[in-house]
C-alpha cells in the first residue's frame, strides 16, 4: 500500500524504527552489562564509555561450564527435534493423506494434537520425573529429550499437517498402486515437496527445546544440565555475579538468535502452524 | 518392476532403521552417566551452592582426587530450586547425589524426614582429615540433635544492624539505636532530614525466606515466636505488632521498590549509599567494605539488632539469627564413606584457610581460622562485631525441620501482602496462620 | 516405472487392472492396516506413554495428600480432600484473576501493536531486511534470560529505566515492588517477547493476500483507513484467529518471565497459576496438593479453549456424520 501523504510515510518510518528500537535496545544493554565491571555495571548513572571486559565470558564458559551446557543442550535439542519430525511427519501423512483430511475424525485428532500442547508444564513435571527417575532416565540428556521430543511431535504434527492438507491425495493413491506401500509414499512422493516444513519443523523444535527450563532443570544433572539451567544457576543466594550472569546470557542466546535469522523465511509459516502461506 | 519395488522398500525400511538407530544410539551415548566408574575409582556427586566456598573446592579438588583416588562432580543449581530438586531425588530415595550442600532450615527437615545421614559413625575414618571438634562449636551446633551430627558447616552468619557513621554524625545521631522506637525514629530524621533522598532503613521485602529473614529479627525484637507453648502461632500479638512496625518502617522511610528487594538489591541499596541503615546478615560485612564496589566503604558502624522489648530476653529468644550452611551426606548414598572423605575434607582447615586467603569467606566455620591473623586482617573492621553476634545467635531464629517451607513460604507471602497494603498486617498473619493449619494439619 | 521421481507419477488405467486388489485405495487388508498403524508408531511409542505416565501418576498424586518433606505420605489416600480445598482456596481464586488479566491485557496489546507494526512494515521501508531480522530476537531469547534482563533493567537503585526516567524528570517508581504496577510491568516484558511473533506472522498474512480486492477497492476511490477496515481487516480474520489462538495458548502457561521477575509478589499481585502450581509444589512440597491444582485448572482451559480453538482452526468437528 503506498501512502500518498509523505507525512504519514515518514511517520509510518518511524513508528516502524521506534518498535526495532524498543526490541532491541535492552538486548543491546544486555549485552554492554556483560562487559563491563560489576562497579560500573551498578552505577546509578549509567557509564557509558568503559573498557570492555571479556574476562566474564571466559569465566561464564569455562568456570560456569557454559561450553559443557551448550553441549548438552545442542545433544538434547538436536535429537529431540529430529525424532520429532521422524516421528511427526507419519502422522501427519497418515492423517491428511491416508485419511482424508475432511473427515471429521481427523479434525478431532488435530484438535488433540493442539490441546495437548496446552497442558503446563508444572502439572506434568512430578510425574514425569518420578516415572523417568524409576527407569534410570534422570542426571542425563535421555530422560529430557524423550519429553522434549514430545513436545517437538506436536510441533511437527500441526506444521506439516498444515502442509499437506492442501496437498493432492491423487499423489499418494499413484504412488500406492506403484507399490511404493505407504513408507514409501510418503518418502518419495511427500518428504521432496516439505523440505520447507521440515526445516522450519527443525527450527523450531530446535528454540522450544533449547530455551526450555522447568523439564531441563529437574531431568538433568552434572554434564546433562542444559543451557537455560547453567544460565539459572548463577544466581545464587548471596553474591550474583551480575557481569558473569550477564554474559552467559549473551553466550546462551547467541546460536539460537544466529540460527533464527539465517531461516527467518520459513519461521512465519512453521510458527503459525501454516496459517499463513 | 515388482522386484525393484521390494528393493526399494527394504532400502527405505533399512535407512529408517539406520537412522534411528543411530539417533537413539547417539542419545544414549551421550547419556552415559556423568562419571561412572573411571577405571574402577568411586565418583561422589554434590549438589552445592553456586558461591565463593563451591569456587574454592573446585579450584583444590585436583589435590584432593589425586590424594584419595575419589572423583567428585559438583554440581550447581539455581538457589530457590535446589531444594526442590534435593527433595524430589530424596522422596525417591535416589542415590543421584551423595552430598547436599544447603542451609539448616532444609538440613533439619531432611534428617527428620530420615533423608540425610548421622555422620557420627563415620567421623573417624576420616580423622587425618578433620573433626567435628575442629569447628567453631555455635556453627556446628544446628546440625546436632539427641547427640548425632548430621551436617558439616561450610559458613555461617548471624544478622545485625548496619549503619552509616557519616550520615549519623551529620545529623547529630549519637551512636546507634539500642530500641526499636530510636531505630525508627533515626530513619525518620535522615529520611526527613535529607528530603527523602536517603532512604532511613533497608531490609529485604521480596517474599518469601527473602523478607522472612530479617523480619525474624524484628519477631523476636517484640518478644514474638513463630510458635506459642508448642503450636504454631504466626498471628500472635508480638507477631502482628512485629509486622506492623516492619511494614511501616519500610513504607516511611524505606527505599523505592523495598517490597522486591532480596538479598542482593538490599545490599546494593545499601553499599551504594542510598540508605542509612540496614539489618541483613553478617556476611555483608566484606561487601560493604569492599571499595572497588561499595561507595559506603569506612564509613560502615556494626552493633546489634536493638530489641522493642527490655533487652536481652533472658529466654535466650535472640533476635540475631544463627544460620549456617552445611554439607549433608544422603541416607542413600552408595558410597557413604567416600562421600564423607569429601565432606571432611572440604570443611577442613586447610580448604578454610585458603578460601579466607583467595576468595570472599567471612562465613568459614574452622574454629582455628576464624582466630587466625589471616581473617583478622582481612575482615578486622567487624571482626569483633561479627563474633559477638554469632555469641549470641539464635539457633532456633527460623522454624526449622518438615513444616519450615510451608511456614516460612506462607509468612514470607503475608509479609509481602502486609507491606503492599493488600491487607492490614492482622488479617495477613490471621489468613496465613489459617492455611497453615490446613497444610500442615 | 523405476524412474526416481516418483512424485510425479501419473496414474495409468491399465495399471490399475493389473494391480492386485490389495492396493486399491478401499484396501482394508491387514497388511494394509498394520502399514498404516506403522506410520502412526514413531509418534505412538513417545506419546502414549507419556499420557498414560500422566493420567495414572496423576491421579494417584491427586487423591493422595502427598508432601516430600514427609516420608510415607504418599500412601495416605484423602479421596476427594484435594479438590475441595481447591474450591475453598482464596490465593487459587486470586492467581486464576491474575492468570486472567495477563491473558488478555497482554495479548490484547499484542494484537494491536503487532496488527500495526506489520501494516506499517508492510510497504517500502528502507532496511526491511534487517529489521525483520532484528525483529526476530526477543521471540527466541530464553525466558529466564528475558526475565532477568528486564528486572535489571527495572531495578530501582541501579538500573537504567529509572535512571532514564529520573533524567527525564518523569521520575523513577519501583515498578515491580508496588502491587499496583507490578502487573502491568511484568504484562510490558510479555509484550516486549511476543509482539514480535504477531508482527511476523501477520505481516506473512498481509504478503500472501491476493491483490485484487485491494486494486478493486482503489479504483473505487477507498483508501487509508477505509481500506484497512473493509478490506485488509477481513481478510486477515482467518490469521489473526490463528495467532490470538497461538498467543493465548502460549500466555495461559505462562512461568518463566514471572518467576525471574517477581515469584509472584509483592503480596499476589503477579501469581499467575503455574507460578501458584509451582510454589505450592516446590516451595513448600504440598506436591498433592499442587498436581490438583495443576489438573483442575488445565480441565478448565481445555473446556474453555474447546470450542473457541474449533472455530478458530477451522476444524469445525461434525456432530453428525454426512
Amino acid at each position: 500500500m503506498k501512502t500518498r501523504r509523505p507525512v504519514l510515510h515518514i511517520l509510518r518510518i518511524a513508528g516502524v524504527y521506534a518498535f526495532v528500537m524498543w526490541c532491541i535496545l535492552p538486548l543491546a544493554w544486555l549485552v554492554s552489562t556483560s562487559l563491563k565491571s560489576d562497579v560500573d555495571a551498578f552505577s546509578r548513572v549509567p557509564i557509558w564509555f568503559f573498557a570492555p571486559e571479556f574476562g566474564s565470558y571466559v569465566n561464564a564458559w569455562v568456570d560456569g561450564g557454559m561450553g559443557q551446557a551448550m553441549i548438552a543442550s545442542a545433544t538434547v535439542a538436536i535429537v529431540s527435534s529430529l525424532l520429532g519430525i521422524f516421528a511427526g511427519l507419519p502422522l501427519a501423512y497418515l492423517t491428511t493423506q491416508v485419511w482424508p483430511a475432511e473427515a471429521p475424525g481427523s479434525a478431532r485428532f488435530t484438535l488433540g494434537i493442539l490441546l495437548l500442547t496446552t497442558v503446563p508444564p508444572v502439572l506434568s513435571l512430578t510425574p514425569f520425573y518420578r516415572t523417568f527417575f524409576g527407569v534410570g532416565l534422570t542426571g542425563n540428556p535421555v530422560g529430557l529429550t524423550i519429553i522434549h521430543t514430545f513436545y517437538a511431535i506436536l510441533l511437527a504434527v500441526l506444521i506439516f499437517r498444515s502442509f499437506l492438507v492442501s496437498f493432492p491425495r491423487e499423489i499418494r493413491e499413484a504412488a500406492m498402486i506403484d507399490g511404493l506401500g505407504e513408507w514409501g509414499a510418503l518418502l518419495r512422493t511427500i518428504l521432496p515437496n516439505v523440505w520447507g516444513a521440515t526445516f522450519a519443523t527443525f527450527v523450531l523444535a530446535l528454540i522450544q527445546s533449547w530455551n526450555e527450563f522447568l523439564y531441563a532443570l529437574l531431568l538433568t544433572s552434572g554434564d546433562s544440565q542444559t543451557v537455560p539451567v547453567t544460565i539459572a544457576g548463577f544466581l545464587s543466594f548471596f553474591g550474583t555475579n551480575w557481569a558473569r550472569l550477564t554474559a552467559a546470557g549473551v553466550i546462551g542466546a547467541l546460536p539460537i538468535v544466529i540460527f533464527a535469522i539465517l531461516v527467518r523465511k520459513h519461521m512465519a509459516r512453521g510458527l503459525s502452524f501454516g496459517g499463513v502461506k | 518392476m515388482r522386484i525393484t519395488v521390494m528393493q526399494r522398500r527394504k532400502a527405505i525400511r533399512a535407512a529408517v532403521i539406520v537412522v534411528s538407530v543411530t539417533l537413539v544410539g547417539g542419545g544414549l551415548a551421550a547419556c552415559a552417566p556423568a562419571g561412572s566408574d573411571a577405571g574402577g575409582s568411586v565418583t561422589i556427586n554434590v549438589l552445592a551452592e553456586d558461591i565463593s566456598y563451591t569456587d574454592n573446592w573446585k579450584g583444590l579438588l585436583p589435590e584432593f582426587e589425586k590424594k584419595t583416588g575419589i572423583k567428585v562432580n559438583i554440581e550447581t543449581v539455581p538457589y530457590s530450586d535446589q531444594a526442590a530438586k534435593i527433595l524430589l531425588n530424596f522422596s525417591q530415595k535416589s542415590s543421584n547425589y551423595d552430598v547436599v550442600f544447603t542451609d539448616n532450615t532444609y538440613g533439619t527437615g531432611y534428617y527428620q524426614s530420615k533423608y540425610v545421614q548421622n555422620l557420627a559413625p563415620f567421623e573417624d575414618g576420616a580423622k587425618d582429615l578433620n573433626t567435628f571438634d575442629q569447628f567453631y562449636a555455635p556453627y556446628l551446633a544446628p546440625m546436632q540433635a539427641d547427640g548425632a551430627t548430621f551436617g558439616l558447616p561450610v559458613y555461617g552468619e548471624s544478622t545485625w544492624l548496619m549503619y552509616r557513621t557519616d550520615l549519623f554524625e551529620q545529623y547529630g545521631i549519637d551512636g546507634p539505636p539500642t530500641t526499636m522506637n530510636e531505630l525508627a525514629e533515626d530513619a525518620k530524621i535522615i529520611y526527613e532530614g535529607s528530603g527523602g533522598s536517603v532512604a532511613g532503613i533497608t531490609l529485604r521485602g521480596a517474599p518469601g525466606i527473602q523478607s522472612v529473614y530479617p523480619w525474624a529479627g524484628f519477631l523476636r525484637a517484640f518478644g514474638g515466636d513463630f510458635y506459642a507453648d508448642g503450636k504454631l502461632a504466626v498471628d500472635s500479638a508480638e507477631s502482628v505488632k512485629a509486622t506492623q512496625f516492619w511494614a511501616d518502617l519500610l513504607t516511611n522511610y524505606g527505599p523505592d521498590g523495598v517490597g522486591n528487594f532480596d538479598w542482593e538489591q538490599n545490599r546494593i541499596a545499601f553499599t551504594q549509599g542510598s540508605a542509612a541503615m540496614t539489618i541483613d546478615a553478617t556476611a555483608n560485612g566484606p561487601f560493604n567494605e569492599d571499595t572497588s564496589s561499595s561507595v559506603v566503604a569506612g564509613k560502615v558502624g556494626y552493633a546489634a539488632i536493638p530489641y522493642a522489648i527490655p533487652n536481652p530476653p533472658a529466654s535466650g529468644n535472640t533476635d540475631n539469627s544463627l544460620n549456617v550452611h552445611a554439607l549433608y551426606l544422603s541416607s542413600f548414598s552408595n558410597h557413604k564413606e567416600a562421600a564423607y572423605k569429601f565432606m571432611a575434607w572440604a570443611t577442613s582447615e586447610a580448604v578454610q584457610a585458603n578460601a579466607v586467603e583467595n576468595t570472599e569467606a567471612v562465613g568459614v566455620t574452622s574454629q582455628s581460622v576464624i582466630k587466625s591473623d589471616a581473617y583478622a586482617q582481612k575482615y578486622g573492621p567487624f571482626q569483633d562485631s561479627v563474633l559477638q553476634q554469632l555469641a549470641t545467635g539464635n539457633v532456633n531464629y527460623l522454624p526449622a525441620g518438615q513444616d519450615a517451607n510451608a511456614i516460612i513460604t506462607e509468612v514470607g507471602q503475608a509479609l509481602s501482602r502486609t507491606l503492599a497494603r493488600e491487607a492490614s498486617a492482622k488479617d495477613a498473619l490471621t489468613a496465613a496462620q489459617r492455611t497453615l493449619k490446613t497444610q500442615l494439619g | 516405472m523405476s524412474a526416481p521421481a516418483t512424485h510425479q507419477v501419473t496414474v495409468k488405467p491399465d495399471e490399475r487392472e493389473i494391480a492386485p486388489p490389495s492396493r486399491s485405495p478401499r484396501g482394508r487388508r491387514p497388511r494394509d492396516i498394520l502399514s498404516r498403524a506403522s506410520l502412526a508408531l514413531p509418534a505412538a511409542i513417545i506419546i502414549v506413554p507419556l499420557l498414560v505416565i500422566i493420567v495414572v501418576q496423576g491421579l494417584q498424586l491427586v487423591t493422595h495428600g502427598e508432601n516430600l518433606l514427609r516420608p510415607g505420605s504418599a500412601d495416605r489416600f484423602v479421596g476427594f480432600d484435594n479438590v475441595l480445598r481447591a474450591f475453598s482456596d482464596p490465593t487459587l481464586f486470586g492467581s486464576i484473576r491474575v492468570t486472567l488479566i495477563y491473558v488478555f491485557v497482554g495479548v490484547g496489546i499484542e494484537m494491536v501493536l503487532g496488527v500495526a507494526v506489520a501494516l506499517a512494515l508492510h510497504g517500502r521501508v528502507p532496511g526491511k531486511g534487517i529489521l525483520r531480522a532484528l525483529i526476530l530476537i526477543p521471540m527466541v531469547l530464553t525466558p529466564v534470560v528475558a526475565g532477568l534482563m528486564w528486572r535489571l533493567l527495572l531495578d530501582p537503585t541501579s538500573g537504567f529505566i529509572n535512571w532514564f526516567l529520573d533524567t527525564v524528570g518523569i521520575g523513577g517508581h519501583a515498578f515491580l515492588a508496588d502491587p499496583a504496577t507490578a502487573l502491568g510491568t511484568v504484562i510490558l516484558v510479555e509484550v516486549w517477547q511476543n509482539t514480535p511473533f504477531v508482527v511476523i506472522i501477520v505481516l506473512a498474512g498481509l504478503e500472501s493476500l491476493d491483490p485484487s480486492p485491494f486494486e478493486a477497492a482503489q479504483v473505487d476511490g477507498a483508501t487509508g483507513l477505509r481500506l484497512l477496515r473493509h478490506i485488509t481487516l477481513p481478510l486477515l480474520v482467518p490469521v489473526l484467529s490463528i495467532v490470538i489462538l497461538l498467543r493465548v495458548i502460549d500466555a495461559v502457561k505462562t512461568f518463566a518471565i514471572i518467576n525471574t521477575m517477581t515469584k509472584g509478589g509483592p503480596g499476589t499481585s503477579t501469581l499467575a497459576i503455574s507460578n501458584y502450581v509451582y510454589r505450592i509444589g516446590f516451595e513448600t512440597f504440598d506436591i498433592g496438593y499442587a498436581t490438583t491444582v495443576g489438573v483442575l485448572v488445565s480441565l478448565a482451559v481445555l473446556v474453555i479453549l474447546f470450542p473457541t480453538t474449533t472455530r478458530l482452526m477451522g476444524l469445525r468437528v461434525r456432530k453428525v456424520r454426512g
